[in-house]
């Protein structure tokens, strides 16, 4: 329940959409799903920024941002694949998927400054939410010790990402 | 008043014995790690001619970004390291490229 009303405050905060609950701590592969499509929303947030933000900060976040998630979601597939396990899709990840689209759309209507504001905004809401899903639910609720040790590692990349999401965000006021 | 000697000539020894240690030995490497997207120290002291290593324990590449043109690592790879020599004197600061938080500081005397 932590991890939907977590989640839900995100995509409440990104994206306007309601999360419906995950009744249950998740499971090994439906971690995985969640971990890979929260990396995969954040890079197509970031191209979407790269290609349409005049902003040289902003721009640059945003190819840190695909950098990274990239990165994580590499070494998070290799894992998986060698640990024979199948990410499972579930509500909190097609509700990232879902709550990623609708951030687009946002974005897609805005220019310029504005623009950059609401990029910037849902990226601090983002990484805080995330960061708390794998605080309270992610690393507890992950049963294979290197599974938890992969969401321990990413971790502090979180809390950079947050940390630099901020700066940005105090730069462009 | 042999005693007092002796004990005058030991002093300089016992002095230097129980006195500060030089912090690091000429000529070889400081070690600098790079983990949870920190420089580990985040202050290091080294001696000119002294080389730092510095190396990547984190999932995602960094970099050791300097005022000091030279000191300018690329992108250091996870599991990888970057080795520098120190040859001028002065106080550098560095930060990583990629993440902007991340800060550390050279000393070389």
């Amino acid at each position: 329940m932590k991890l939907h009303r977590i989640l839900a405050g995100l995509l409440a905060t990104s994206a306007g959409v309601a999360a419906a609950a995950l009744a249950q701590a998740p499971t090994d592969p439906q971690i995985a799903a969640i971990v890979v499509d929260a990396n995969r929303v954040d890079i197509a947030a970031g191209k979407l920024a790269v290609a349409r933000s005049h902003n040289a900060q902003v721009k640059a976040f945003a190819r840190d941002m695909i950098r990274d998630h990239s990165a994580v979601n590499a070494q998070a597939v290799k894992l998986v694949t060698r640990l024979h396990v199948k990410p499972e899709e579930n509500a909190t990840s097609r509700q990232l998927t879902a709550g990623g689209v609708t951030n687009r759309k946002n974005l897609q209507t805005k220019r310029g400054s504005a623009f950059d504001h609401a990029y910037i905004d849902n990226e601090v809401a983002y990484h805080q939410a995330v960061l708390d899903a794998v605080d309270q639910t992610l690393i507890p609720s992950a049963s294979n010790a290197e599974l938890k040790d992969l969401l321990t590692k990413t971790r502090p990349a979180f809390v950079a990402h947050l940390a630099h999401a901020k700066q940005v965000q105090a730069a462009l006021k | 008043m042999v005693r007092t000697l002796t004990a005058l000539l030991l002093l300089p020894g016992l002095l230097s014995m129980s006195g500060p240690v030089p912090r690091h030995r000429p000529g070889r490497d400081r070690a600098i790690v790079i983990e949870n997207f920190a420089y580990a120290p985040a202050t290091d002291t080294v001696r000119v001619g002294q080389a730092v290593t510095w190396t990547n324990r984190d999932i995602l590449p960094h970099t050791v970004t300097g005022t000091s043109p030279r000191l300018a690592s690329g992108s250091i790879a996870a599991g990888g390291s970057w080795r520098y020599v120190a040859t001028r004197r002065g106080t550098f600061t560095y930060h990583c490229r990629f993440h902007p938080t991340m800060h550390g500081t050279l000393v070389v005397r």
